[in-house]
C-alpha cells in the first residue's frame, strides 16, 4: 500500500510539474502569480503597505499627476472648482501619452473634484480647465465665456 | 487593517449563513455546511447598508455595528430555536500524495487573498460604479451622496445591484479602506466546498487535478480578486444549480427550496440571471413529467421557482435602484428595439463560439479548460456512451448558460460580447467540473486507480 501511494505521490509532482512547464500556463504562472517585477512581488509589497503608494503602484502615474492637482488647489484655497478635462486623444496627440484622462465619475473618486468633458450635458458649468500645451500640462482658470468657448472648440475633432 | 473587524465579519457571516441552512433543514456534512455559512452570509450582510439607507438612519460605523447586530439575531434565531450541540468533524487530512497538487492550489489562494487585501477595487466598472458610491457612502454617511452631482453620463454601472456597494461600504467601515475581503470569503469557501464535491466522487488525486485546472482558468483567477459582480454571480447562480440536481436525484423539497434561494441570491448580484432562471424550467418540466407529478403540484413548484428570483430582482430594480439612484432609471430603454431580427441571437452564439471559446482569446482567458472538457466529453460520447443523470443534467445546464448568455446578447444590447458575455460565460465552468467529475471515462479512470491503491501486493 505504502508502496503504491509512495507512485501516486510521485505522479502527482510529475502532474504539476508538466502542467508548470506547459508553455501558456508557464507564462501566466511566471508573468502573473510569480511576477518578477518589483511592484507585483509580494515580498516587495509587504514592505510598502501605505495606501497611498498601493493606489499609486495600482492607477499608476496619472492617479499621482491628479492627487498633486488636487493638492495644489488646496494649498489655494480653491473651492467649488468644476474641472474641464481635455479629451484623451488630444492629450495624446500633445505627446503626453502617460496621461490617461479618467471619466468625470473616476476623476471624482480619485481627487473628489467635480470634472466635465466637453461632451458632458453641463459642460458650460466648467470653470477651471486642464490645459496640455507646448509640452507643458496646466490649469487655467476660466473667467470668461469666451475662453471656454475656445477650448470647446479645440477638442471638438477629438474623441474622449 | 483591522483584523477584529475582519475575525467579527467572519462570525457574522457564518452565524447568519447558518441560521439559513438550519431554517431550510439541510442534509450536509460538516465541511460543507461550514462553506455555505460563509458563503450564504456575504449576500445576506450586504442588505444591511440597504436597509439603513431605506429606514434613513445615517451610515456610520455605529449604526453598521448595531444593523449587523440585529440582523445576525434574527438570521440566527433558527440556530436558538433548534439548538444542537456542534457537530465537529472528524479531522480527515489529506493523504501525503495530495499535498504536491494541494500546495500549488493553497500557493494560488493565498497569492489571491493577499492581493484582494493588498490591491486597492481597480476595474472601470467599480470605480464609475459601486466602489465610487461606496466610497462616498462611507464619507457621507448616505448612499444618496454628492456623487449625483457629477457627470454620470458616461456610464451606467451606478444602476447595478447594490450587492458590491453595500459590502463594500461594511468592510470599508469595519476592516479596511479598500474595503474587497469578502471577495477572498467567498472564494475561499466556494473553493474548498468544490473540492469536497469532486473528493466525494474521484480518486484525490484526479479531484485535486480537476480542482487546479478550474484554478488556474486565468480569467477566472483575475476575478478571485478584483471585485466585480460576475464571479459572485457565478458562484451562486452554480449553488443553486448543483442543489437543484440534488432535488432532481433526491426529491427533497428542502433542496428545491435552497435552491430557489440560492437562484434569488444570484439574481439580485445580476438581474439578468432571471433569464437563465426561465430557461432552466424545461428541465424541471421533464423531470415532473417523467415522475407523473400532479398538474397543480407542479405548477405551484414551477411557480415559486420563478417568482422568488424574480422577486429578489423586483426588489433590486424597483426597490433598492428606485430609492439609492436619484436619477430616473428606465429598463425599457435597455432593451433591443428591433426583437424580430432573431438573427442577433443566432450571430451572438456563434461569436460565443468562435471568437470567445476556441479562438487565441479563448486560450489566454480560460487555458486549456474548453478543450479539456470537450475532449473528454467526446471520449464519453464515443467510447464510454454512458451519462449518469448527474452528467445530463450539468450538460443541461451548459446549454442554459450559453443558449441563456446568447439570448441576453439579442435582448440587451448592452450585454456586450467582450465583457458581459465572456464574463457570464463563468457560470458554465464549474458545471464542466460537475460534469467531468461525472464523466463517464473519468469515473472508470477514478475507480481503476482506487482498485490498484487498495491491492495487496
Amino acid at each position: 500500500m505504502k508502496y503504491k501511494r509512495n507512485i501516486l505521490f510521485i505522479i502527482s509532482i510529475i502532474v504539476v510539474f508538466l502542467l508548470y512547464n506547459e508553455p501558456f500556463y508557464n507564462y501566466w504562472f511566471y508573468n502573473r502569480i510569480l511576477v518578477p517585477d518589483d511592484h507585483g512581488d509580494i515580498f516587495y509589497q509587504v514592505q510598502h503597505l501605505d495606501k497611498e503608494e498601493r493606489r499609486e503602484f495600482r492607477f499608476g502615474d496619472s492617479y499621482i499627476f491628479y492627487r498633486d492637482l488636487l493638492n495644489q488647489f488646496k494649498e489655494h484655497n480653491v473651492q467649488n472648482i468644476t474641472l474641464l478635462l481635455p479629451p484623451n486623444e488630444y492629450v495624446h496627440k500633445m505627446n503626453f501619452d502617460a496621461l490617461i484622462i479618467p471619466e468625470p465619475a473616476v476623476f471624482y473618486y480619485f481627487t473628489g473634484v467635480n470634472a466635465v468633458t466637453k461632451s458632458s450635458p453641463d459642460v458650460r458649468s466648467a470653470n477651471w480647465a486642464l490645459v496640455a500645451a507646448n509640452g507643458k500640462v496646466w490649469m487655467n482658470r476660466l473667467r470668461t465665456r469666451p475662453q471656454l468657448d475656445s477650448l470647446l472648440a479645440l477638442y471638438k475633432p477629438y474623441k474622449d | 487593517m483591522n483584523f477584529a473587524g475582519l475575525l467579527y465579519l467572519l462570525i457574522v457571516h457564518y452565524l447568519c449563513g447558518s441560521g439559513v441552512l438550519r431554517l431550510f433543514k439541510l442534509q450536509l456534512n460538516p465541511v460543507p455546511a461550514f462553506c455555505f455559512s460563509l458563503m450564504l452570509g456575504v449576500p445576506l450582510l450586504s442588505f444591511v447598508p440597504c436597509i439603513l439607507q431605506l429606514l434613513h438612519i445615517p451610515i456610520t460605523r455605529q449604526s453598521v455595528f448595531i444593523a449587523i447586530d440585529v440582523f445576525t439575531a434574527i438570521f440566527g434565531l433558527p440556530l436558538l430555536i433548534n439548538f444542537k450541540c456542534p457537530r465537529f468533524p472528524e479531522i480527515v487530512f489529506p493523504k501525503f500524495y495530495e499535498w504536491p497538487i494541494l500546495i500549488v492550489c493553497l500557493f494560488l489562494l493565498l497569492v489571491s487573498v493577499w492581493r484582494c487585501f493588498y490591491l486597492p477595487p481597480y476595474s472601470r466598472d467599480m470605480l464609475s460604479g459601486p466602489e465610487l458610491l461606496a466610497e462616498y457612502a462611507v464619507r457621507e454617511k448616505t448612499m444618496i451622496s454628492s456623487v449625483f452631482t457629477v457627470d454620470l453620463s458616461t456610464s451606467n454601472n451606478y444602476f447595478k445591484s447594490p450587492f458590491i456597494t453595500c459590502l463594500q461600504i461594511i468592510y470599508k467601515l469595519v476592516v479596511f479602506p479598500f474595503g474587497q475581503l469578502w471577495l477572498s470569503i467567498l472564494s475561499v469557501s466556494f473553493t474548498l466546498w468544490l473540492f469536497t464535491v469532486l473528493r466525494d466522487r474521484l480518486h484525490p488525486v484526479l479531484a485535486g487535478l480537476l480542482l487546479l485546472l478550474f484554478l488556474i482558468i486565468p480569467e477566472l483567477y483575475a476575478y478571485t480578486y478584483m471585485v466585480l459582480y460576475d464571479y459572485s454571480n457565478m458562484v451562486f447562480f452554480f449553488c443553486g444549480y448543483y442543489f437543484l440536481t440534488r432535488y432532481v436525484e433526491s426529491n427533497r423539497f428542502n433542496d428545491f427550496a435552497f435552491s430557489i434561494f440560492l437562484f434569488g441570491l444570484a439574481t439580485y448580484i445580476r438581474t439578468e440571471t432571471l433569464v437563465l432562471i426561465t430557461i432552466i424550467m424545461p428541465l424541471l418540466v421533464f423531470y415532473y413529467y417523467r415522475k407523473r407529478l400532479p398538474f397543480q403540484k407542479a405548477i405551484y413548484n414551477l411557480g415559486i421557482f420563478f417568482i422568488i428570483p424574480a422577486a429578489f430582482w423586483f426588489l433590486n430594480i424597483h426597490i433598492f435602484i428606485r430609492q439609492f439612484i436619484p436619477i430616473h432609471f428606465d429598463v425599457s430603454q435597455s432593451l433591443n428595439p428591433n426583437l424580430g431580427n432573431i438573427s442577433v441571437f443566432f450571430q451572438r452564439l456563434q461569436e460565443i463560439s468562435t471568437r470567445l471559446i476556441f479562438s487565441q482569446t479563448g486560450i489566454l482567458d480560460y487555458g486549456w479548460y474548453f478543450f479539456l472538457f470537450c475532449a473528454i466529453l467526446l471520449m464519453d460520447i464515443i467510447w464510454q456512451r454512458r451519462f449518469n443523470r448527474e452528467s445530463l443534467i450539468a450538460l443541461y445546464g451548459i446549454a442554459v448558460v450559453y443558449f441563456g448568455l446568447g439570448f441576453i446578447g439579442y435582448l440587451l444590447p448592452l450585454a456586450d460580447l467582450e465583457n458581459t458575455t465572456k464574463r457570464g460565460l463563468f457560470k458554465a465552468l464549474p458545471l464542466m467540473l460537475i460534469y467531468l467529475s461525472n464523466s463517464g471515462f473519468l469515473l472508470r479512470f477514478s475507480d481503476l486507480i482506487c482498485k490498484w491503491e487498495k491491492l495487496k501486493q
